[in-house]
């Protein structure tokens, strides 16, 4: 935990004292820059972008099984996968509010992103801050039988720090706390209520639609119970393709939960082939 | 007897029903007749681009391919990949009567739009790369 007081504030300092090597430098240019990515998701993570006013959103996003079988289930293909539909609404420039549901553990969630301060292209702000905060809803055989049904409920707040380096190169790093309302009836190593966690992410644009996206999400704290096992970081690169209407991402990683705090408290699948899974994320915008 | 009738009749409406349906979707699809004239108010027709051609063509190349090049194609011929779904024809961008136009004409037909061409308003949000993308689509005359 007490890295994250070192690592973190080394991060920022990076993003915003990094000088922008090909963006505008007229000095009162108090514009927006352009988006830093071109979704609000980034692999297992979200973005600071917030879709135009207006903008109805629908993510579908997939994680098959693990590729450790090989051609025999076809990387996890043939293997139960784990599906969310997410869908969002912009409901003011810069407030976005969404839903989901998702496969695994049957939840439910309520998620809301807030751009806090937004990049211009002066670097009179050189970096974009948003909030993101999700409350998801445990549906599960299990946790239907939990003593309340507060107990079923967990949520995650973000704070989404992001710099776009120029057209190609954007960069986000994102600290985030995890609660669950319960823990002692999820089992003998899920014993903690508060969880910490640091992501950075980021893209690199090497054709006008085409990118490589890559995450890497942190616990930085660990699980307590008897038999708790270490949580375990997650890394994830893939490819991304944006179209005027879509992001189409396909990427392997080590997470297959979907829903950021049951990643990052209870995540135990390492990089190696028993634990990589190939996923992807569509979204769609209409606008309004 | 009348029951074997019967039967024949409906047999044969079906047929009719079916060689009437595939006629009337092969038809429509070939019927693509040329562009409406569209009516460009004058406050577009006189909108004057703030932006230098030559500067930041790659930023409006990006935001054509990103946005135009699915129906309109690489090099604005018509010809791209969801062009043959559209019920009117594309257009060709390297054609003289279409370069003729003025930046203002282009502006609205590319952002505000009408049937087939979308409203672009809200996916392009930026005044500039809305120019920008008019800028990228000149580079397109013969």
């Amino acid at each position: 935990m007490k890295r994250i007081f070192i690592v973190l504030p080394l991060l920022v300092g990076i993003l915003v004292y990094t000088p922008i090597y090909s963006q505008e430098e007229e000095e009162k240019d108090k514009r927006p820059a352009r988006p830093a990515f071109e979704s609000q998701l980034l692999i297992d993570n979200q973005t600071v972008i917030i879709p135009t006013q207006g903008t109805f959103e629908w993510d579908m996003q997939h994680r098959f099984g693990a590729v450790e079988d090989g051609i025999e289930d076809l990387f996890g293909l043939y293997d139960p996968s784990n599906i969310r539909m997410g869908f969002t609404y912009s409901l003011l420039e810069r407030l976005n509010l969404g839903f989901g549901f998702t496969k695994f553990n049957k939840f439910v969630d309520f998620n809301a992103k807030y751009l806090i301060l937004q990049q211009t292209r002066s670097n009179s702000m050189p970096i974009s801050v948003a909030y993101y905060g999700l409350m998801a809803i445990e549906y599960s055989d299990a946790a239907k039988e939990y003593d309340k049904s507060i107990d079923q409920v967990s949520y995650f707040s973000q704070i989404l720090i992001a710099r776009r380096f120029g057209a190609a190169f954007s960069l986000q790093i994102s600290p985030s706390y995890s609660h669950f309302n319960a823990v002692d009836q999820r089992g003998e190593d899920k014993e903690r209520h508060d969880m910490y966690g640091l992501g950075i992410g980021g893209r690199y644009k090497f054709t006008g639609m085409t990118s490589f996206i890559f995450d890497y999400e942190m616990p930085l704290s660990e699980q307590t119970g008897p038999e708790a096992p270490e949580v375990q970081p997650s890394l994830s690169f893939g490819v991304e393709i944006a179209t005027s209407s879509h992001a189409f991402q396909v990427f392997i990683g080590n997470y297959q939960a979907i829903v950021p705090q049951e990643n990052l408290a209870y995540n135990t699948n390492e990089f190696d082939s028993s634990g990589i899974f190939i996923g992807f994320n569509i979204t769609r915008l209409w606008n309004f | 007897m009348n029951q074997t009738n019967n039967v024949m009749k409906t047999r044969l409406i079906y047929h009719l029903a079916v060689v009437v349906f595939l006629g009337s979707v092969l038809f429509s699809a070939n019927d693509v007749g040329p562009q409406e004239p569209w009516e460009v108010p004058t406050k577009y027709k006189k909108m004057k681009n703030p932006t230098d051609p030559e500067v930041d063509l790659s930023i409006g190349k990006q935001l054509y391919n990103k946005h135009c090049k699915s129906c309109h194609g690489k090099t604005g011929l018509g010809d791209g990949p969801k062009a043959a779904e559209l019920d009117t024809p594309s257009g060709d961008f390297s054609l003289a009567s279409f370069q003729e136009q003025s930046d203002g004409e282009l502006y609205y037909k590319s952002v505000i739009g009408r049937d087939d061409m979308p409203n672009y308003e809200k996916k392009i949000p930026d005044e500039e790369d809305r120019w920008l993308v008019i800028n990228y689509m000149r580079t397109f005359a013969k």
